[in-house]
């Protein structure tokens, strides 16, 4: 059976009002997705200063104790996140350098947290967190 | 076309413009909110330097030991060995400072005077040297219980007072003979003999100096307050966030021992 004019401009009119329903919907998920991920990562940050935050005040970077400072990590982190700790400064233990829990992803755009802390032997540090979505 | 086709075209395309507007509104949205937490994540980065440095310089001066406080809502515990060797202590300030303005560029960090001020009532305890120091009084501060404690020996005491609001107790201990005052006074004056110390207490300040090596003890009773008395060490901390322009420049808060 041959389409008539009529049912090729309704075609078209199905087609066309498909697409740009497609197009509206698909904007709409990809712009309030991108707006959700800024709250993530700020939530992020704010879970890394945090959990620095706690590390410090339960004087966890007093040893500089990889393993020790790694089982409180853990503990505090939520089961979802991964996190990585740089400790600098001026002591012996891997020239100064002191990295403690996961590799970082290379894929992942990852807001550091910084923070600044002082041993009870008065060593200076200073900490950068990475927190992610496992 | 029938009005049917017209219809269907209208309602699409009206469907389509709303799915546009959507689409569009959660743009804006999406940049508002985007530009939004950005902001406040900037803020919040100032913030949380700002505290983690205060600390650390918080916690130089409480591991340097050169003067103990504790306050409660309702009294101030000051202690402190005459005369106060402040080095340790500026080096280990300036050692802090340097190191951090050197790996935050955003800092800036400015050492003051030897003193602590105690808030709400804005009581300060200022160093004139490292054997004399000024307690500013207050209309909250209602009395002292002050102790001198020395190692050598006290020939006597002698003081000189009229009768006032404050109440002052204190005791002297040495190894000789020891001495004791408690009752309300105005104007105070005490001279420990042998050991070449003065304390002086008036309508303005508590001011107490010594030649000779003493632990005091100075308990200051005030008005309860509604809240717990902050203490702060007169070194301003400076963190910039250069985009928004966000500052926090704010005195070293000592952390609270209650």
């Amino acid at each position: 059976m041959a389409l008539n004019n009529k049912g090729i401009a309704l075609i078209l009119d199905v087609a066309l009002g498909t697409v740009v329903i497609m197009a509206g919907v698909a904007l709409s998920v990809f712009f309030i997705s991108e707006s959700g991920s800024h709250v993530a990562d700020y939530q992020l940050a704010r879970i890394g200063a945090d959990i620095l935050g706690m590390l410090d005040a339960q004087q966890g970077f007093d040893n500089l104790d990889h393993a020790a400072i790694e089982q409180k990590i853990a503990e505090l982190l939520p089961a979802h996140l991964d996190m990585l700790v740089r400790i600098e400064g001026d002591f012996e233990e891997g020239d100064g350098i002191i990295e403690v829990g996961g590799n970082l992803p290379s894929t992942a755009s990852i807001i550091p947290v910084r923070r600044v802390a002082l041993t009870s032997d008065d060593v200076y540090l200073k900490i950068t967190a990475y927190v992610w979505l496992r | 076309m029938t009005k049917k086709g017209v219809f269907y075209t209208l309602t699409l395309s009206l469907l389509a413009i709303a799915l546009v507007s959507l689409a569009f509104l959660s743009f804006t949205f999406s940049q508002s909110s985007q530009s939004q937490y950005i902001e406040l994540s900037s803020a919040f980065s100032v913030y949380d330097m700002h505290t983690s440095i205060s600390k650390v310089m918080s916690d130089a001066f409480s591991h340097k030991n050169t003067t103990f406080v504790r306050t409660t809502r309702e009294s101030i515990v000051i202690q402190e060995s005459l005369p106060v060797d402040f080095d340790a202590l500026d080096a280990q300030l300036t050692s802090l400072k340097n190191k951090i303005e050197r790996d935050f560029r955003n800092v800036n960090i400015t050492i003051g005077e030897h003193a602590l001020y105690f808030l709400p009532m804005n009581l300060s305890l200022s160093h004139i040297a490292d054997n004399h120091f000024v307690l500013s009084l207050h209309p909250n501060v209602t009395g002292y219980n002050i102790t001198l404690r020395y190692s050598g020996s006290v020939s006597s005491c002698s003081e000189n007072s009229d009768a006032g609001s404050i109440h002052v107790e204190l005791y002297v201990i040495a190894g000789g003979s020891n001495c004791t005052f408690n009752q309300n006074v105005g104007e105070f004056q005490l001279t420990v003999n042998g050991q070449q110390t003065t304390l002086e207490i008036d309508d303005d300040n508590l001011e107490l100096q010594s030649n000779s090596s003493v632990k005091t003890s100075i308990s200051v009773s005030v008005v309860p307050q509604s809240q717990y008395i902050d203490v702060e060490m007169p070194m301003t901390v400076s963190v910039r966030e250069p985009v928004f322009g966000f500052e926090k420049n704010a005195f070293v808060q000592l952390m609270r021992r209650e």
